[in-house]
């Protein structure tokens, strides 16, 4: 009996205390529901998204190249990159170059920012002297450096009137260069030189609204060229974690997931995105390396420089690490067509560990040091490996944080770096001019040479790049790809080796 | 009587506050900026001329007593990230954000928390219990990537991220709660078995109470006095603890954009973000402290 009572009083404490909780029940079935609710479609709206966030609109003041195809759909720049791949002329219609290849003058269109007031060649005049005035803050004004007395103005040397930029007229610009430059044209299709007011945009679309959450981007009904703008909205989101990018993409949910507005697809996707055949890539003008430092022992040894970098099976890297097709780079400049070497480089190996007199127990520890990302981490395994069957010497990996790799090689603290180089223009020299002195920023092993700084001045580039292959300070790896994925209702997008995506011509169902 | 000794209760905790705050600023600067790395090199390195200029738009070329002074005068002025915010601003446009998935999660642990602890201290089941302790042992981020994986994409019936309308703020705050859900339940269902068996309660069953009455008003006021002393530190963490989930559901809220403040090295902000979590956590232990006072008639005494 007693047994039956405890039965009972459980069955009256159930009822008891989930009767009144029937009600949370219900509650969370009922949200349970609305959860289940989807977002409608939006007619006719690109949906985007960026893994570094938009901290501002005015592209003068930001440091970071991510979100670079976001200026060029707000604000247009004296020239641009066309349809099919080549510069055309935006804002100017025609320039005339001197013949000392110093002073340009270029001939603007009639255009108009979004509220209705011309834009005139005194705004793209007062844009650059803004940069390089040295209270204002312009993380990248040293590229426009290229104007004469640019850096003298940055430094406060020169006053701003000095500058080789001038507005003779309302439609008329006259730059003067500090030296000749034939890819100047090139580089004014970089968003640091394209003319910008506040809260007003010049470009194909304009802001409309912005919050953490979104940013809204619409045609812009000024633009000169609004007749063949078919976009009539896009909306930009920032979203760190490429595997939700891609999930996003996956539901319908974005309209493109990866380069360029984003580092890359997650790694592990690649290959079944191959499969399906949706995977799309675009070379760009990108190279992926790894930096010697040529000051510490033994690495002042190009011979043990060259073995090291001929053992190294980049073509399989490329087809089973990084996966995205990229071509395995044998010359710095990417354009550049170097054979392979045919050098043994056990051969090689052996000798330069003679003339160090080591030995392969001797040879102190390698360390490949690199950022975080997985990309780096798995190509470094690699490479790991491979020297250490090949060679026996002891290799490490070192992972950090991007500032602290960026810092360490910048003081010299590290034996081979992972790096990574974008080329604004097709110009050789923005790749090479990194070797060209040792107090460049990027060249961390402060590596410089006599033959290849003569190569250079005579702007023999691939003579200069030849030499590098020769001397190897550092390995080149790959030439990277663009790989994304876009959805099937956008067509007519341009992607472009140097600047990014434009979706200025493109169209959306 | 009550106010009296309600001041005398809440001045030294107060003054231990701000102490504790001062401390934490002090810290958080110097360990700022002994972290390797500035704010301004980026993809490309800058030159030399305009890293200085940059440097000395934001103070960064003053020592450090002359840094502080700077950031206290300018009221932690413009984020050095965003050049065309202030640090209050960024914090403005994203605190209610992370505040909103906080809350609902401290919503949702607390009520699915209770009456896990109350129905396992009654019904011992080995199912629920292996659950709670999965649930506590495995780390949040890998419970919201499976979560995601699992009720977004393949089955499609939550969204797999972003932020607008209600619907995004489920999964989110859900994953957020299963952690301090699963504390509260093995905590709460300890403590209730321990009360459930003490004599007073034997006493009030032979007064003829129900067991509904005994658990409101006998058992739970009992159990709940030391579960809640010992997750109170957890409640705060809910708000400020956010950035992975808001990572993986791609949120913008303040946990992220701290998270990137720390990696882009933008000093303002990290000083700034880091005085308002510590000022929203001191607020949010001193209240705990106030509802303990209030609740414990013991600790009115003194």
């Amino acid at each position: 009996m007693r047994i039956r009572s405890k039965l009972t009083c459980f069955k009256r404490l159930w009822l008891n205390i989930f009767h009144g909780e029937m009600h949370f029940i219900y509650l969370i079935l009922f949200i349970f529901l609305i959860g289940c609710s989807s977002t409608p479609l939006p007619p006719h709206t690109l949906r985007l998204s960026t893994s570094a966030e938009v901290t501002t609109l005015d592209p003068r003041k930001t440091p970071y190249t991510q979100a670079s195809p976001i200026y060029t759909m707000l604000y247009e720049g004296l020239f641009r990159w066309g349809q099919s791949g080549l510069l055309e002329p935006a804002l100017c219609e025609k320039w005339e170059i001197s013949p000392d290849g110093k002073t340009y003058r270029f001939f603007l269109r009639k255009t108009r920012w979004s509220d209705g007031s011309s834009l005139t060649a005194s705004d793209i005049e007062k844009s650059w002297k803004w940069m390089l005035d040295p209270l204002s803050e312009a993380p990248q004004a040293h590229h426009l450096f290229i104007l004469k007395n640019g850096r003298l103005a940055k430094e406060g040397k020169a006053s701003l009137s000095e500058v080789g930029v001038q507005a003779k007229d309302d439609l008329l610009l006259e730059v003067v260069l500090e030296s000749p430059s034939p890819y100047f044209c090139e580089l004014l299709t970089y968003y640091c030189f394209f003319p910008v007011k506040q809260n007003v945009f010049s470009g194909p679309f304009l802001a409309t609204s912005r919050s953490p959450r979104l940013l809204i981007l619409e045609k812009n009904p000024s633009y000169w060229e609004a007749n063949r703008v078919n976009i009539p909205c896009i909306e930009i989101r920032w979203i760190s974690d490429s595997l939700t990018e891609l999930y996003l993409f996956q539901k319908g949910e974005l309209d493109w997931a990866g380069a360029p507005l984003s580092p890359s697809l997650p790694l592990d996707a690649i290959d079944s995105l191959k499969k399906e055949g949706k995977l799309c890539t675009k070379e760009a003008l990108t190279l992926y390396y790894y930096a010697f430092n040529t000051k510490q022992f033994p690495y002042h040894s190009a011979k043990l420089r060259r073995a090291l970098a001929l053992a190294i099976p980049k073509e399989e890297i490329a087809e089973h690490v990084t996966q995205g097709g990229e071509r395995a780079a044998y010359a710095f400049f990417p354009l550049h067509k170097i054979l392979k070497s045919t050098e043994d480089p056990d051969q090689l190996f052996e000798e330069a560990l003679c003339e160090l007199r080591l030995t392969t127990s001797s040879f102190p520890p390698l360390v490949i040091s690199y950022n975080s990302q997985e990309q780096h981490h798995k190509i470094a395994q690699v490479i790991q490996e491979i020297w250490k069957c090949r060679f026996g010497i002891p290799v490490m990996l070192e992972n950090k944080g991007w500032k602290c790799h960026q810092h360490d090689i910048q003081q010299g603290h590290f034996t081979l770096a992972r790096q990574l180089w974008k080329g604004m223009t097709h110009d050789p020299a923005s790749f090479l001019e990194i070797f060209s002195t040792p107090e460049h920023p990027q060249n961390g092993g402060k590596w410089s040479h006599p033959l290849f700084q003569r190569a250079f001045e005579k702007r023999d580039f691939f003579e200069a790049d030849s030499i590098l292959q020769k001397e190897m300070p550092v390995i080149p790896l790959f030439v990277m790809n663009y790989t994304y994925v876009k959805s099937a209702r956008l067509k007519g997008e341009v992607v472009n080796d140097v600047g990014g995506v434009d979706f200025r011509w493109a169209s959306i169902e | 009587m009550g106010i009296y000794r309600i001041i005398a209760f809440l001045f030294p905790r107060l003054v231990s506050g701000f102490l504790s705050l001062a401390v934490i600023v002090t810290v958080t600067f110097f360990l700022m900026r002994l972290i390797p790395g500035d704010p301004f090199q980026q993809e490309m390195s800058l030159s030399q001329e305009v890293l200085i200029s940059l440097k000395k738009q934001h103070g960064l070329h003053l020592s450090a007593s002359d840094y502080i002074h700077y950031l206290f005068r300018e009221g932690f002025g413009r984020s050095i990230h965003y050049p065309d915010l202030t640090v209050w601003s960024v914090i403005q446009e994203r605190f209610p954000i992370s505040l909103q998935i906080g809350t609902q999660a401290l919503f949702f642990a607390i009520c699915t928390g209770t009456i896990l602890g109350i129905f396992l201290a009654y019904r011992p089941s080995l199912l629920l219990n292996s659950l709670l302790l999965i649930a506590v042992s495995i780390p949040s981020f890998l419970q919201a990537a499976l979560l995601q994986y699992e009720f977004s994409v393949r089955l499609g019936w939550f969204p797999i991220g972003l932020w607008g309308q209600f619907h995004h703020t489920l999964l989110p705050s859900f994953c957020l709660a299963i952690v301090p859900a699963a504390f509260i339940a093995r905590l709460l269902k300890g403590n209730l078995k321990t009360v459930l068996k003490q004599d007073y309660m034997k006493l009030a069953r032979a007064k003829g109470l129900s067991e509904w009455t005994l658990l409101y008003r006998h058992a739970l006021p009992n159990a709940l006095y030391p579960t809640l002393a010992y997750i109170s530190p957890m409640i705060p963490a809910l708000f400020t603890g956010s950035f992975i989930i808001e990572k993986i559901f791609a949120i913008p809220g303040l946990g992220r954009s701290f998270l990137n403040a720390i990696l882009q090295r933008d000093y303002p902000l990290i000083l700034g973000e880091t005085l308002f979590y510590s000022l929203f956590f001191l607020a949010a232990t001193l209240i705990m402290d106030l509802i303990f006072y209030w609740l414990n008639p013991e600790m009115r005494k003194g």
